[in-house]
């Protein structure tokens, strides 16, 4: 998300944390169901994104990732020494989501795998479908112009600071609600988990797929680092290390991403430049949670 | 009354006087052009007007409202449109996408209508792809609409950067080296864009180096030297004027 204004985070696995956290805390110790505590660990993360956005968009550019970056390990450092927040142990038994009632049927449980992957897609259509009216409206436009040339997009009267804000705070929150979901899934948390590698990795996904694509470019990044080091599991031993390699290979050589190439050659062919197909989105979403299912 | 009045404006960068004390008007209806050898301090004028820097001393006025100070997208709200130098455009996007994205100032619906993608708002941006369209035929790129701004030509480049600006809809609009590296015949083509502009309505600042494009255009010319105004006047007082002789001819000695 931050990407189509031009900032760059090495924050994000703090707001995963934040949402993952937030419903942790409201369900165990407050007792609310994982439905409420869903979209309050939402808003909670949009408002701590939006307190810290309000200072920390102001120096776009290398202070904004540094900023990110110590935020990150301050998040990471707080949790582990708060025992409110369950400490360096983190939380477990955090439950399942209630079953969901359905009129005529039995309620649904979400005690097994298939529900909740479910409920994990039906979660991210719904981003999907956010992202993508935001994405195709002004509101996106104004965020294009702003990655392209900021100065310029200045001078069409498009406020800067308050649209990379928004895209911060709307960002944020998103990692929020699937750092809930990731909560109530694998029923604990430990703040190790949530680490600056998360955020490091979670940005790959977004270079490899191809940067130009906000949804499709991560969606295929995520499949290929999910499956690529599964399918080269020969000895556990050197896997990293093949797979290091060949991130670094393909980013040298495909430096605006795979989709990115993919398009160059289209251009280069002289064909008109495909727009995404909203079929290929959604396969590649399905992908990405498949991809949550099998972690 | 003037469009733009500037008062006794200067502008310094760490302790440089690079603008100092210089009063300027701009007029309904007029091209002003600006000269002055290197270092004169014209892009700085330009950045001063457009917010981009606030001005260390004086005040701007604009439409009799008080400017000085206010950020850059607030000033192009209140009417002033600017190009920048070198033909800066959304160079991945296509030509009709540069200057649509130009319309983000004139759509009247909220933001999360936009969002929610309603009918009023597909209507306001329907109006808005009408009124790129006119644009890029009144500024003569309506053939070249589908190709990537990076792929243009230098003389298509510089028109669409003043279409961009024109596309706000500004009462000024500032234009930083619009025919610097062009050929004669695309000078031409580009400054009877701005003729074009000019007569519907827009009063233009051009800063240029180019003389004869300058001579040939300009209602009123300003001569800056080292941050002062030396010099003001219609093409053929300048061109006759003994201080602005000097100073070109000075600086070569």
């Amino acid at each position: 998300m931050l990407w189509s204004t031009g900032l760059i985070t090495l924050g994000i696995a703090a707001f995963y944390a934040i949402g993952a956290y937030a419903s942790a805390l409201l369900v165990i110790k407050l007792g609310l169901s994982f439905w409420l505590a869903l979209p309050l660990a939402v808003i909670i993360t949009g408002i701590i994104a939006l307190v810290l956005g309000l200072v920390m968009v102001r120096g776009a550019g290398f202070s904004f990732i540094i900023l990110t970056m110590i935020f990150g390990i301050v998040v990471v450092e707080a949790v582990g020494q708060i025992q409110l927040f369950g400490g360096w142990a983190g939380f477990i038994g955090i439950p399942h989501p209630d079953p969901l009632p359905i009129p005529f049927r039995a309620p649904i449980e979400f005690t097994t795998h298939p529900p909740n992957y479910y409920l994990m897609l039906f979660l991210l259509l719904l981003i999907v479908l956010i992202f993508n009216a935001l994405y195709t409206s002004r509101i996106g436009r104004a965020w294009k112009t702003i990655k392209l040339n900021p100065h310029l997009a200045q001078s069409l009267g498009i406020n800067v600071y308050r649209y990379r804000l928004l895209a911060f705070v709307i960002g944020s929150s998103t990692v929020g609600a699937v750092g809930s979901f990731y909560a109530s899934y694998y029923q604990s948390i430990q703040p190790t988990v949530f680490g600056g590698w998360m955020s490091i990795l979670i940005q790959l996904h977004s270079v490899l797929g191809g940067l130009s694509f906000y949804i499709l470019g991560p969606a295929l990044g995520a499949t290929i680092m999910t499956f690529v080091p599964e399918l080269l599991r020969i000895t556990s031993v050197i896997e990293p290390l093949i797979t290091g390699a060949l991130l670094i290979v393909l980013i040298l050589f495909l430096p605006s991403g795979i989709l990115g190439a993919v398009r160059n050659l289209w251009v280069e062919r002289k064909f008109p430049r495909p727009d995404t197909p909203i079929l290929a989105q959604i396969v590649g979403t399905i992908s990405t949670g498949i991809r949550n299912l099998r972690r | 009354m003037a469009l733009l009045e500037m008062r006794k404006i200067s502008k310094y960068f760490s302790g440089l006087a690079v603008i100092s004390q210089l009063d300027l008007d701009v007029f309904n209806s007029e091209i002003l052009g600006i000269i002055g050898p290197n270092g004169a301090g014209k892009t700085t004028l330009l950045n001063v007007i457009a917010g981009f820097f606030p001005p260390t001393g004086g005040k701007v006025i604009f439409n009799g409202e008080d400017i000085t100070g206010l950020r850059a997208d607030q000033i192009a709200r209140k009417g002033i449109g600017r190009t920048f130098q070198l033909a800066t455009l959304f160079m991945e996007l296509t030509v009709f996408d540069n200057v649509f994205a130009a319309f983000h100032m004139y759509y009247r619906e909220p933001g999360w209508k936009a969002f929610l993608h309603t009918p009023s708002v597909a209507k306001e941006e329907a109006i808005a792809r009408q009124n790129t369209m006119q644009i890029l035929d009144f500024m003569g790129l309506a053939s070249q609409k589908d190709k990537l701004a990076g792929n243009l030509s230098s003389g298509y480049r510089k028109a669409l950067a003043i279409s961009i600006a024109f596309a706000t809809n500004p009462k000024l609009l500032l234009l930083d080296e619009p025919v610097t590296t062009l050929s004669p015949d695309k000078v031409e083509m580009v400054m009877n864009l701005v003729t074009r502009v000019r007569d519907a309505g827009t009063a233009v600042v051009i800063v240029e180096h180019n003389m004869k494009a300058i001579m040939d255009y300009c209602d009123r010319i300003v001569v800056l030297a080292y941050g002062k105004k030396i010099a003001e006047g219609s093409p053929q007082e300048i061109r006759e004027n003994q201080e602005v002789i000097e100073a070109y001819l000075g600086a070569m000695d």
